[in-house]
């Protein structure tokens, strides 16, 4: 598939590497970027693809917070692991303390993903 | 509980809150997944409000045991994959249990006492202190007792010394701010002036004899399913001529075979009989590129699909310019000029007509 990038964001590392003389630089996409991007990729407006992506970031979290997991094809799998409650220590104040039990998010990439990386 | 979601899944919940088809929204899921991983391969970070962070490290080799057998293993270096959640899904998805927090146990210190692993050096510095205080004391008893006058003036005298000393210090480093600014703010007007002043000469000077140079550069920007042929084609009427543009473009664009929708494309005005060493050279260099991604490349369909496209620019350097293959025998392979001979033998239309499969 595709991808496309904002063009003001390829505008703005263009500007840096004229005027300020660097060889290379490296400008992190952020969430407004990555919404222009979508909406061009997909061929819909702004407003429905930053719609689309809240509740989809939303309906992932809900699904984790009840135990359950999502697995995206060639990318990885999200689950929700409880941490059992253990000894820790406090080193300010240099005490024993209990960490309570808890739920966590746990992110393992798939085989594709970590060949991409590394190729 | 416990459960493995699928998308189609996911996409119906979401269509529930989002008035949307939910095969629209699988392709948005795809996408945006796509997004993330490509931006993370070129620039190592993504950070997705509320969301989190997927980032790409670098660790270097190691060594480590086999638990096995006990043996030792090298593990090369090579970049791991990591997601650190944001604050506030930590959050929401510890909400079963947020009523629960750390308590604190015994008011005993753990490892070590901290009045024993301090107290010797806390010692030895007051003993210095206490040292110090003794030594200024008598110091001031026997500059005193002579006469008081002296010293008086002295220390007044050397007051205003340091003061003076110090202005000094302030004018200085404020002299040196000054001149740096100024070079700086110098150095940065002259190279923007200087664009504009080359660009002015050419035009005054020389307007009669290449008028090429002077000419200026179309802009385009690419949509989605354009390709260098493609823009070759429409701004020069030759599709064979489009390895020149990829080469003035080549900063940009790594891959010929890549042009993402939405990047700045700069198009010169077409380049005539004389330009013809250039081409030529351009050509051979955009075979090399190729014959490096080939050999890099492990994938069979990408494999073929870019031989077929340095086959074809062959055979359009064949017919643009005859005798190309045979000249340059020694940098292209035999089997490659065998193919591309056999594409140019069709005529101008046939290889034409091979360039208007789709690319992808």
């Amino acid at each position: 598939m595709r991808t496309c990038v904002d063009t003001n964001f390829v505008k703005m590392k263009m500007f840096a590497l004229r005027y300020f003389l660097i060889d290379s630089i490296i400008i992190y996409m952020d969430k407004q970027s990555l919404i222009k991007a979508l909406s061009s990729n997909l061929d819909i407006t702004q407003t429905e693809s930053r719609i689309l992506l809240n509740t989809t970031i939303e309906e992932i979290i809900n699904l984790l917070q009840e135990g359950d997991s999502f697995r995206e094809k060639d990318f990885g799998t999200f689950k929700s692991i409880i941490r059992e409650k253990r000894m820790g220590y406090h080193p300010i104040k240099q005490k024993k303390m209990l960490l309570p039990k808890k739920r966590k998010i746990k992110f393992t990439a798939s085989l594709g993903l970590k060949r991409l990386i590394n190729e | 509980m416990n459960e493995r979601i699928s998308i189609e899944v996911l996409s119906e919940r979401i269509a529930l809150r989002v008035n949307i088809e939910t095969e629209k929204i699988k392709r948005f899921i795809h996408c945006l997944f796509n997004l993330i991983k490509n931006e993370v391969n070129e620039d190592e970070k993504i950070t997705i409000h509320n969301f989190g962070t997927f980032r790409k490290k670098w660790i270097e080799q190691t060594e480590r045991l086999n638990p096995k057998t006990r043996e030792k293993i090298m593990v090369p270096a090579h970049y791991k994959f990591y997601f650190s959640p944001a604050s506030s899904a930590a959050l929401k998805v510890n909400k079963e249990f947020s009523s629960l927090k750390p308590v604190i146990i015994g008011e005993d210190p753990v490892h070590v006492k901290y009045s024993e692993a301090v107290k010797p050096s806390l010692l030895r510095k007051a003993e210095q202190y206490r040292a110090r205080i003794m030594y200024e004391n008598e110091l001031k008893n026997i500059s005193l007792q002579p006469s008081e006058e002296r010293t008086t003036e002295n220390t007044s005298s050397k007051k205003t010394e340091k003061k003076k000393n110090n202005l000094l210090w302030l004018w200085l480093l404020l002299l040196l701010l000054l001149i740096g600014l100024s070079i700086g703010v110098y150095y940065f007007f002259s190279i923007r002036n200087a664009q504009g002043k080359e660009t002015a000469v050419l035009e005054q000077h020389v307007p009669k004899v290449d008028k090429k140079a002077a000419a200026p550069y179309a802009a385009h920007i690419a949509r989605p399913g354009d390709s260098f042929s493609l823009l070759a084609e429409l701004y020069w009427d030759d599709i064979f001529l489009w390895p020149h543009l990829y080469m003035l473009n080549s900063s940009l664009y790594p891959d010929p075979d890549k042009l993402y929708p939405g990047n700045p494309v700069n198009i010169p005005p077409a380049p005539g009989a004389e330009d013809r060493k250039t081409m030529e050279q351009d050509i051979l260099s955009v075979y090399q590129i190729y014959k490096n991604f080939i050999s890099l490349d492990s994938n069979p369909e990408r494999v073929s699909f870019r031989k077929r496209n340095l086959y074809k620019s062959l055979a359009g350097a064949e017919i643009l310019y005859p005798g190309f293959l045979d000249r340059h025998n020694t940098v292209i392979d035999s089997i490659d000029r065998a193919k591309a001979k056999e594409l140019a033998s069709g005529g101008r239309e046939a290889c034409e007509a091979a360039y208007q499969i789709p690319l992808q």
